[in-house]
């Protein structure tokens, strides 16, 4: 590892972050302005920077509607694509994503059972509550039945398959009973930015501010994890230890979010393979910021066009981010093989 | 040494910033909990009250056996609630004092401050209920499955009324852009949008919708909000007029022949196959126009139920809507139903006794709106055609118009 080899890196970094940061900004101001009542880009950005000189109906679209989706938007994509990052790297499974443990399957449970079982009126956080527990709970019985196998990637994986089957088949049988009711589970599963509001943008907020930093602080344990156990222990690291405290980060970001927005799919899988395909490197100090910034700009992305294709309803998130994502990771693929 | 020592330190680190992150967590959550502590409360008495009602209910059930006992019973509710209502709104002085104070259908407490003038409907039921008592005027917003009565099309089309979503992907930034002084719309699958319009400070109201007094009562919440109680009272009299006229004839009927009221079976979706429970508005217009719901001991609205169950049940009547052309013309339809496997033990196949409600007609049988009161009163015309001078074998199996019966009694006419 020469000194030029490393400088390369860093500067493909950089050169990177700098570009898509700069596309993050340009696509947080398009979905402020695009919805389904569009608002020149001018008002928009002097709605931004002055409330007081628009209407009273264009404030309340752009601060208490649209920046808080934005945002949440931008903090959701950092947490998912974070989580599968970690996933990723603590199963050392290129498929692994956020919902390995069987979080989704439980969140989906939670609430199931709550819309099912529960009388008709439900207050406005109980799905978010439910979901949160159902994940939570997917999650421990998952870790119990790992930590038999110290931790191990294939008892990770196989544990997570076996708990996610389970709540999931309870959660069908749920929606069957429901009859009706089938649509609205459905339609939460399918996750959407619409419930977005600032109370739930300030939870993603703060939950991302609290993982980010020692995610960051992590990264050679992560690295020597991809060593595999015995090397990563001659380096001084401990793999069990550095997997389940990874563990957990992921879990709680992905518990956090599924709870607040429903189960958002796809961005955790391949947010960090086109951090890799463009760095071209699995170093986590590097992969780790530009996962999380593909993450935002993925999720924002996709929001934006559920709300202009699905006018004048709107489309649920998760199918639209594999219709654009798919393609654009078969393409930095093509370009991986074509440059060997 | 070092090396390990320092990732050491790092661990203990990151084990410390998972403990605050938990704490960071869990707080919010536990403050959240508390709030829903009351909520829960609430539940639980309603709940307890629920199950006394329905103790009640059981016990006076199981001393009535006789068929037209039911009915009657079913007949009798209604009317109580009829006159309640009657008795709480002619009492009111002649315009309404704002501000007032509501509860939901969500069990939430709603005050409206002054007259609103802009209304947003986010149901076709909602919307009949506003042209019925002559609030449509108000009307700014409606859903896009809104188009009855048919004038909402071109007030769509010449712009007076904007689209504002579907019905269960409701347009919350194309509401708020309408500036509405009230929405109303519906719980189940409209609950979350509900919450998140109240949070952005537009009065919200959800509308009762699980049976025909639910649907009373929701035509006189709309006219007291609305200020238009006389005409909420008239359009309710004019409904319960229809229904009084087809279960008179209907029991009369039934008494004189002395025959047991006909079981119906009824298809809200094919694939798989919706029926409607006991928790269903249409279950009450089936009884209230004579007729046995085969699934009514089902407590969900619209159950799940299989093919073999409803061979078992042998329904004399089986109704269908046309399914928006999803499974091709009514008589598609027709034929489906007619050619499913082991079907044709079932009396109503046998007897040439399956019907398929199609357009404009057919849409008044799936709305808890207005048109109830002509529903329940077609329904009966179906269900026993000799009661109103009328043959089996003169009731067409796809049926796109109602039955004319203005000679005895005035339509509900919507302006």
């Amino acid at each position: 590892m020469n000194v030029s080899y490393i400088q390369s890196k860093y500067s493909r970094l950089i050169f990177s972050v700098i570009i898509l940061f700069i596309l993050l900004i340009i696509i947080s101001i398009l979905s402020i302005s695009i919805g389904s009542s569009f608002i020149n880009v001018s008002i928009a950005i002097k709605a931004l920077i002055d409330p007081s000189e628009v209407n009273q109906t264009i404030k309340i679209i752009i601060w208490d509607i649209r920046i808080p989706r934005t945002l949440s938007g931008i903090f959701v994509g950092m947490l998912m694509a974070l989580a599968g990052l970690y996933m990723q790297t603590i199963t050392l499974n290129p498929l692994a994503d956020p919902y390995l443990t069987g979080m989704a399957s439980g969140a989906l449970l939670g609430v199931s059972i709550v819309i099912v079982l529960s009388p008709i009126i439900f207050g406005p956080y109980i799905i978010t509550i439910s979901a949160f527990l159902g994940a939570i709970t997917a999650m421990i019985i998952t870790l119990t039945i790992a930590s038999k196998f110290r931790l191990d990637p294939i008892g990770l994986v196989l544990g997570g398959i076996a708990v996610s089957m389970i709540f999931y088949s309870f959660s069908a049988i749920l929606q069957f009973i429901g009859g009706e009711k089938m649509v609205t589970i459905i339609i939460w599963s399918l996750g959407s930015l619409t419930t977005a509001s600032w109370q739930r943008t300030w939870f993603v907020f703060i939950t991302t501010l609290i993982l980010l930093p020692p995610s960051l602080l992590m990264y050679k344990q992560l690295n020597a994890l991809l060593l595999g156990d015995e090397n990563a222990q001659t380096t001084g690291i401990n793999p069990k230890i550095t997997r389940l405290i990874s563990l957990i980060v992921a879990s709680i970001a992905t518990a956090v979010t599924v709870s607040m927005f429903g189960v958002i799919g796809f961005v955790g899988l391949i947010s960090p393979h086109l951090a890799r395909l463009t760095l071209k490197s699995g170093d986590h100090l590097l992969v780790l910021p530009l996962t999380c910034l593909i993450g935002s700009i993925i999720i924002l992305l996709s929001d934006t066009i559920a709300r202009i294709i699905g006018s004048p309803g709107e489309f649920p998130l998760t199918p639209i981010m594999s219709l654009i994502g798919a393609p654009l990771l078969l393409y930095l693929m093509g370009r991986r093989w074509k440059h060997g | 040494m070092n090396i390990l020592s320092a990732s050491n330190t790092r661990y203990v680190i990151s084990l410390a910033i998972i403990v605050i992150i938990l704490l960071a967590v869990t707080l919010p959550l536990y403050i959240e909990i508390n709030s829903l502590k009351d909520e829960i409360s609430k539940i639980h008495n309603d709940i307890s009250t629920l199950n006394a009602n329905s103790q009640q209910l059981s016990n006076s059930i199981s001393q009535f056996n006789s068929s037209i006992i039911q009915l009657n019973m079913a007949y009798k509710n209604l009317e109580n609630r009829y006159n309640e209502l009657l008795k709480q709104f002619s009492s009111l002085s002649e315009s309404i004092k704002y501000p007032i104070t509501i509860t939901d259908a969500l069990g939430r407490s709603v005050t409206i401050v002054s007259k609103p003038t802009r209304v947003v409907s986010q149901a076709p039921s909602i919307t009949e209920i506003l042209f019925a008592i002559g609030a449509e005027k108000y009307i700014v917003g409606v859903d896009q499955f809104s188009d009855y009565p048919p004038i909402v099309k071109d007030l769509v089309k010449n712009g007076t009324i904007k689209i504002t979503g579907g019905f269960s992907t409701v347009n919350i930034e194309a509401i708020v852009a309408l500036k509405p002084d009230i929405v109303f719309m519906t719980p189940g699958v409209q609950t979350p949008f509900v919450y998140r319009l109240a949070e952005l400070g537009i009065t919200v109201v959800a509308l009762k919708e699980d049976s025909v007094s639910d649907v009373f009562d929701s035509i006189m919440l709309v006219g007291r909000i609305l200020d238009k109680v006389d005409n909420a009272l008239n359009v309710l009299s004019t409904m319960k007029n229809k229904i009084t006229y087809a279960f008179t004839k209907v029991e009369n009927y039934i008494k004189l022949n002395n025959i047991t009221r006909i079981k119906v079976y009824w298809e809200v979706w094919p694939e798989p196959i919706y029926t409607v429970g006991s928790k269903s508005f249409i279950n009450d217009m089936i009884t209230l126009a004579g007729g046995i719901n085969i699934f009514s001991n089902i407590t969900s609205g619209y159950p799940v139920i299989s093919s073999e169950e409803v061979i078992n049940k042998a329904p004399d009547v089986i109704i269908s809507s046309d399914h928006g052309g999803v499974y091709g013309t009514p008589q598609d339809v027709l034929n489906m139903i007619r050619n499913r496997t082991g079907w044709n033990t079932i009396p109503a196949i046998k007897n040439n006794r399956v019907y398929v409600l199609t357009g404009q007609f057919g849409s008044m049988f799936i709305r808890p709106g207005p048109r109830v009161a002509d529903a329940i009163l077609q329904l009966a015309i179906i269900f026993y055609p000799n009661a109103f001078n009328m043959s089996i074998s003169s009731i067409p199996n796809i049926i796109s118009a109602p039955f004319n019966v203005t000679t005895y009694i005035s339509p509900l006419i919507i302006s």
